[in-house]
């Protein structure tokens, strides 16, 4: 009997969370997942459990306000975003930086060098503000929702701040990365009063997660 | 012109302020059993006041303002720090121990989009100048029995103590730098994050399982079973006393330990606590002792302890319980014309004092004939007070005489 409601992240980390949600024995059959990509919601009337599927960055908001119990998303997500919730698992797959970087023409090399009212186009502005807050360097940031790699190309931005896990993109691009803000994998996250309210439940997850360090990698 | 309230803020119409206003009644009336007295401090205070009360922490939370001396001035944040501030002024003329409760507005400039409400209405009460075990055992049973006569049923208590996490920091030797840190991971919830860092410290299988403790009366034994450190065990006896006071009231099974509780403000020295409906993903109480807050605005230490309820979202909760509000409306209607208007204010004024709900309708000349039988004066009722929820109408349209006739609109 787990009586959960679980968000899902959509995207590119939804395949191991279900790899995931498996192991810790929470779905009747994986294979169901495919009436989630349909629908949204799904309930799998055996393991007593509900599913719904959102965007990683809006998953900390049914997390805080307890229409999931637990959901899966990223830890980027969880830190811009800074919501009352309880982080229990770092689930280890979905690992990337979140870089600063800079047209390789620049000829930047380390954020110190980075200009007074330099614009950064990102998708984590909240982040990306207490990163040069703390390095003492006043920055314009213009939020932009996804392929913030375009924003030096056009001279909508002069660097940006963004995730990273292979470069790949980085280079495509010409960007070069200069200084890496924080690591993020998948983490495993809860609501405040479900952690109090289903602890028995929930304590099955973190226990599982002790049994499973592989799945911890390290920082 | 922007007509809207301002973000986070809302009027509340007759149906809400209802609800409201029965939940502050059903839970005053369990303060003033135990003998608490309500008291009201100023929306204002100091800035530095409220700050010294909630900590850095919280303080880009207050709304600030400037008065024309040039002080900071800030709107009060929770109650707590007003109340201290206002006994520590009275020192002097007051008896201890006090009780005291309040219900007011507090106001907190959290970041947009949260869905959350930038003015929250919140009850509670303060019991100053008693360090007894006896006073932890009132202000438990009292925040209990305050949330169980509010209606809500479904519902638990965790409980910590802010000297068992110094004990645990003291038996590991840790500095005030590592102190600091595992609090902010506790205080964040992030789990991932401390058990990362205490992987750096030796014992770390024990101090981890100490500071993630959670459960009933069971863990008590277990934490012996980890460690005989004094200060641990100390603040272990004292949760185990108040818990059998709990028992003995009948209230213990409401009750849950999460030993490293940590509350958003820290002015707490002792017990800490804090409740949650489990129909609702928030939580609707918080409290616990402060020894030394009062002490900061007046060089005297008066021990107290108190705890806050959140009214919105216990009226939340209350609704996702399916819980009604029994309304017991029904409004009489006195109907007449101007001839016969002294008969019929009488009359009003008659079911007023009797204590009865009642309003009145002149009708005018060019209504009569909608109003020249019953059937047609209850029709055009129903349809002209359409949910005013009329009940009863008392028509001295259709004779002169001094008594009027009644008519009965049955049903809703």
């Amino acid at each position: 009997m787990s009586n959960l409601t679980i968000a899902m992240p959509k995207g590119r980390l939804f395949e191991k969370s279900i790899n995931v949600i498996k192991d810790m024995n929470l779905i009747r059959d994986p294979a169901d997942f495919d009436i989630l990509s349909r629908k949204l919601i799904y309930e799998d009337k055996e393991k007593n459990n509900k599913f719904l599927l959102a965007k990683p960055k809006d998953v900390p908001a049914y997390i805080e306000h307890g229409a999931a119990d637990i959901g899966i998303t990223g830890k980027d997500v969880i830190m811009e975003h800074n919501k009352n919730l309880y982080e229990l698992l770092d689930l280890g797959f979905g690992s990337c930086k979140l870089v600063v970087a800079v047209p390789e023409k620049s000829g930047i090399e380390k954020v110190e060098n980075i200009a007074e009212h330099s614009r950064i186009a990102t998708s984590y502005p909240g982040i990306t503000k207490r990163f040069f807050d703390k390095l003492g360097i006043q920055v314009d940031i213009i939020y932009l929702s996804g392929s913030v790699e375009l924003g030096p190309q056009v001279g909508l931005s002069d660097l940006i701040v963004d995730i990273s896990s292979t470069g790949t993109t980085l280079r495509k691009n010409n960007l070069l990365p200069i200084a890496e803000i924080m690591y993020s994998s998948a983490r495993l996250v809860a609501n405040n009063v479900s952690y109090k309210s289903k602890h028995d439940e929930i304590k099955k997850l973190l226990d599982w997660g002790r049994k499973n360090e592989n799945y911890e990698l390290s920082v | 012109m922007n007509t809207n309230s301002p973000k986070g803020m809302k009027s509340y119409l007759a149906k809400s302020t209802f609800e409201i206003k029965k939940i502050k009644e059903n839970i005053e009336k369990i303060f003033s059993r135990w003998g608490y007295k309500e008291i009201m401090t100023p929306l204002m205070e100091y800035y530095d006041i409220l700050k010294n009360g909630i900590g850095e922490k919280n303080k880009q939370e207050l709304y600030k303002l400037i008065d024309r001396e040039g002080n900071v001035l800030a709107l009060k944040s929770e109650m707590t720090a007003p109340i201290a501030r206002t006994v520590a002024n009275r020192i002097s003329e007051i008896n201890f121990p006090l009780r005291y409760s309040y219900f007011s507005s507090v106001y907190r400039y959290n970041q947009e989009q949260q869905g959350k409400n930038r003015e929250i209405h919140q009850m509670g009460v303060e019991l100053i100048g008693d360090k007894k075990i006896t006073a932890d055992a009132e202000t438990l049973i009292l925040a209990v029995e305050a949330i169980k006569g509010s209606g809500i049923k479904d519902f638990e208590m965790d409980i910590g103590h802010v000297k068992y996490l110094e004990g645990v920091f003291s038996e590991f030797n840790l500095d005030n730098n590592e102190r600091e840190k595992i609090k902010i991971y506790l205080n964040k919830r992030n789990v991932v994050g401390l058990r990362k860092y205490l992987k750096t410290f030796e014992n770390n299988k024990i101090l981890e399982e100490l500071l993630l403790l959670r459960g009933g009366e069971e863990i008590f034994s277990q934490v012996r079973e980890l460690t005989d450190n004094k200060l641990i065990l100390k603040a272990i006896e004292n949760l185990k006393e108040v818990y059998e006071f709990l028992k003995d009231y009948g209230v213990s099974k409401y009750i849950n330990f999460d030993l490293s509780l940590i509350r958003g403000f820290n002015y707490y020295t002792g017990i800490v606590f804090e409740a949650f409906s489990k129909s609702l993903g928030y939580l609707i109480c918080g409290g616990g002792r402060y020894d030394n807050l009062i002490e900061k605005f007046s060089n005297k230490k008066i021990p107290a302890i108190g705890f806050a309820l959140g009214i919105d979202r216990i009226r939340l909760a209350l609704k996702n319980e399916k819980i009604e509000f029994e309304e017991n409306e029904g409004k009489k209607l006195v109907l007449f014309q101007s001839e016969n208007r002294k008969s019929a204010l009488k009359y009003l004024r008659n079911l007023h004092y009797q204590g009865d709900q009642a309003i009145m309708y002149m009708a005018n000349d060019d209504e009569k004939d909608k109003l020249k039988n019953n059937k047609l004066i209850k029709n055009y009722v129903l349809q002209k007070f359409a949910g005013k929820k009329i009940n009863k109408i008392i028509s001295f349209l259709n004779n002169k005489a001094e008594l009027p006739e009644v008519i009965e609109i049955g049903g809703r």
